[in-house]
């Protein structure tokens, strides 16, 4: 579980946006998860257990804070690793721009960006993770891609024009 | 005929995001490129789509994924694992019931009482509960006690027990600030968990201060220091706060065992 860490930061992070809650989350998960290691069943995937854990605790802990939405703060964004200056920069802009845009989604949809677009996972993991069929899993993925690129469009083309007037 | 080319706009749309992120079989591939080719209105879904997949996203959450894990949460997850357990969800509800009846036995924490309990439960047990006097204690099983009374530190015996053979191996012999004799000692038997305590010799017997339940070793003896490196710190940690002194040398040890422990 220790080595999977990262990974399950990475998904908590996606779904909360903050760096301090992704941590608590993934706490909680893990928490949950050793208590309740009975429950998981050999022969399934450790870590899609893992995320289905962590995604529902994430609803549970929106729900009581009642909250309107999820605020990213752009201060805990972690810095891109890069040697090169205005990539990083760029880079920074990039990332939150992203943050920003998963905003507007449902936890849902939030989830399915990270887990197949940002945990590389196959649609067929990712609905085995959330409990949904596979198709729900490319309906639903596909939505919340075209809003969230509607979102980054703008946000894409100031930087990338201005990286290309620069070489 | 494909999937792709029974469908229209917006259907074809997950099967794009399909062909987009490689999980379109061949068929659906050649016959998603002409559909894309013959209707200009999904070009603006295409360019949507490749702009949010994977290989734009990934590699923008890079500086998350490098980053490594906090200390405090590996941690948590190492002591938890190694003594949490299936158990710990049935007697979650009676934990602080637990505690007080207890008393000012020193514990590790109440994962550790947990796992105790667990393993009393499974007959893997060494530590069977009993009523000492005016307070509760644990009480090391009878093998564990015969081998606490006699087995020299560094040295490792085997012993039946109701559950099965068991291996115990005695750490350390010391003094606690109370003059007790206490003796740090690891046991795993053919089943269960590997077993990290210290038990000290208390007029009702020997008596369990600290269970810690770590992973089980292939062969609990034959690589030194192959055990739960940080249960192993921290069961030495709790023996040095115990400790009043040093612990017993080979002297010193053997005097005490040939005098007896139990009074």
């Amino acid at each position: 579980m220790v080595e999977f860490l990262p990974r399950l930061r990475r998904f908590a992070y996606g779904l909360s946006g903050d760096a301090a809650q992704a941590d608590d989350l993934v706490q909680d998960a893990c928490v949950r998860a050793l208590t309740h290691r009975d429950q998981w069943q050999p022969g399934t995937k450790f870590e899609s257990w893992m995320f289905r854990i962590t995604q529902n605790l994430w609803i549970d802990k929106r729900r009581s804070l009642k909250s309107k939405g999820v605020h990213h703060d752009l201060d805990s964004v972690p810095e891109p690793s890069g040697t090169d200056g205005r990539d990083v920069t760029e880079g920074r802009l990039t990332l939150a721009a992203v943050m920003k845009g998963m905003e507007g989604l449902s936890d849902d949809q939030r989830a399915l960006i990270v887990l197949v677009c940002i945990e590389g996972a196959s649609y067929k993991d990712a609905a085995e993770a959330l409990e949904v069929p596979i198709g729900t899993v490319m309906s639903r993925l596909a939505r919340a891609r075209q809003l969230l690129a509607a979102k980054l469009v703008p946000a894409t083309q100031g930087p990338s024009v201005s990286k290309e007037t620069q070489r | 005929m494909s999937a792709l080319s029974r469908r229209q706009p917006p259907d074809v749309i997950p099967l794009l995001m399909a062909l987009i992120d490689g999980e379109a079989d061949e068929e659906d591939r050649v016959r998603g490129l002409e559909v894309v080719a013959a209707d200009p209105r999904l070009i603006g879904a295409v360019r949507d789509l490749d702009l949010t997949g994977r290989h734009v996203l990934k590699p923008l959450f890079g500086a998350i994924r490098d980053q490594p894990a906090p200390e405090h949460l590996k941690h948590m997850v190492r002591t938890m694992g190694a003594t949490a357990g299936p158990a710990d969800r049935r007697l979650a509800p009676a934990r602080a019931d637990w505690r007080a009846w207890f008393g000012n036995w020193q514990f590790a924490g109440a994962g550790a009482l947990a796992a105790a309990l667990l393993l009393v439960g499974s007959g893997i047990a060494i530590a069977p509960l009993v009523r000492a006097g005016a307070e509760q204690s644990v009480l090391a099983g009878p093998a564990v006690a015969e081998a606490l009374m006699s087995v020299k530190s560094g040295s490792e015996r085997p012993v039946t027990t109701g559950s099965g053979p068991l291996s115990i191996k005695v750490v350390q012999t010391f003094s606690d600030k109370r003059g007790v004799a206490c003796r740090e000692y690891e046991a795993q038997g053919q089943v269960g968990l590997r077993q990290y305590g210290i038990a000290c010799a208390e007029p009702v017997g020997w008596a369990q201060r600290t269970l810690l339940f770590g992973p089980r070793l292939q062969d609990p003896w034959k690589t030194a220091g192959g055990g739960d490196e940080a249960l192993e710190t921290k069961i030495d940690a709790i023996a040095e706060r115990m400790r009043d002194g040093d612990p017993l040398d080979q002297d010193a040890e053997a005097a005490r065992i040939a005098k007896g422990f139990l009074k």
